[in-house]
């Protein structure tokens, strides 16, 4: 890697984890405070069955803390990222699903009735930047020669 | 299996480990909290309901049974609460019209997501004229922190998610309006709060019930004037 790439790269990389780190945190611990808001809205997904919903509007806010606070301090990042991933994949899931069925719902990913509530479209299309963002800093931990390659373009020499 | 697979294969594996590790801080965290969340879910109107029962149990509601409050005023619609005496106790007894309506009418709320409207309902230019006259008691059904950052002129604060503790706040001026006009609103036509509100108001005795359905939305949308704030 040359002196401008790694540059380039670990710019990238640290961009896309304090993004990652800052949108999990704040939804976590949003979530965290009104877990009953939370239930609603997990509810209103119709989904997963009720005696399944308690238990992931208590045990999800955590996770994406933890989550959260690994990419955040670098710690285990491939873990962290990887929660992220398959938390965004489940996310991406059941806005799929309100989608088709026409559930006239907001997406409730930052809590019920927080500033950030917004369309199932514009979630879904957050959810899509988020998960690009965690797969690439997956990726990054095994590929830094794949990074290189794909920050090439934007590097000037 | 070559490295890459079994790292990734670790992290699936550490990942999991988290996940659990993390519910179990989730269920902790909960029974430290008062009250702490059931286990079991129970949708919104399971919730109310119990409240309603349990005030109507410690003789929280002023006047009047449960039973008293069935049909709305000015309405043909029966309540959706408003149930005969079960068929299974009393086989031979004839179900009246009103009360077959009731039952498709829970039906339909059951299978369909939006909220189907059980109270007579107040339009736009009517809640215009209502929060110009001051004709009628306003309440807002949303969550206290929604209704702080913005609601209708004059309109009170009773969110459907803390009902017992906002009831007991405004149960004098809710007094005064017994037989009087109350208006209830949430965020917007897809919200079932409103209805919710009002429901568990009729069956604490309230006869003159409205609902808003067009809700904050429509009126911040119509750029009519608002208030910020608790209103304490």
């Amino acid at each position: 890697m040359t002196k401008t790439s790694l540059v380039c790269y670990r710019t990238w990389n640290l961009t896309a984890r304090l993004i990652l780190a800052g949108v999990f945190i704040y939804a976590g611990i949003l979530k965290m405070g009104s877990p009953l808001e939370f239930a609603d809205t997990i509810a209103s997904y119709k989904i997963l069955p009720a005696f399944a919903i308690n238990l992931v509007a208590l045990g999800l806010p955590p996770f994406e803390i933890a989550c959260g606070l690994l990419v955040l301090m670098g710690l285990h990042l491939r873990i962290g990222t990887l929660g992220m991933l398959g938390m965004l994949v489940v996310f991406m899931g059941a806005v799929i699903h309100a989608l088709i069925w026409k559930l006239p719902i907001d997406c409730g990913c930052f809590g019920e009735h927080s500033w950030f509530g917004s369309s199932l479209w514009i979630a879904l299309a957050r959810d899509g930047v988020l998960l690009f963002l965690s797969a690439f800093v997956y990726v990054s931990q095994f590929e830094p020669r794949w990074v290189e390659k794909q920050t090439a373009p934007f590097i000037s020499e | 299996m070559n490295v890459r697979a079994r790292a990734i294969l670790y992290d699936v594996m550490m990942v999991t480990l988290l996940l659990t590790g993390c519910f179990g801080c989730g269920l902790l965290i909960n029974e430290m909290r008062n009250p702490s969340l059931p286990l079991v879910y129970l949708t919104p109107e399971h919730r109310l309901n119990d409240v309603i029962q349990e005030m109507a149990a410690s003789g929280a509601a002023p006047t009047g049974s449960i039973e008293d409050h069935q049909l709305a005023p000015n309405s043909s619609i029966p309540i959706a609460n408003a149930r005969p005496p079960s068929p299974v106790a009393s086989p031979m007894v004839e179900l009246k019209p009103e009360y077959l309506l009731n039952d498709v009418v829970q039906a339909m709320s059951a299978s369909s997501t939006a909220p189907v409207s059980l109270e007579p309902e107040v339009n736009l230019k009517e809640m215009h004229q209502i929060v110009t006259d001051h004709s009628a008691l306003i309440l807002d059904a949303r969550p206290r922190s929604l209704f702080q950052a913005g609601h209708l002129p004059s309109a009170e604060s009773l969110p459907r998610d803390d009902f017992k503790r906002w009831y007991q706040v405004l149960e004098n001026q809710l007094d005064s309006h017994r037989d009087k006009a109350i208006v209830v609103y949430c965020s917007s036509h897809d919200c079932p709060d409103s209805q919710l509100v009002a429901e568990a108001l009729r069956k604490l005795g309230y006869k003159n019930l409205r609902v808003f359905r067009g809700g904050w939305k429509e009126w911040e949308g119509a750029n009519f004037p608002k208030a910020k704030g608790c209103g304490c």
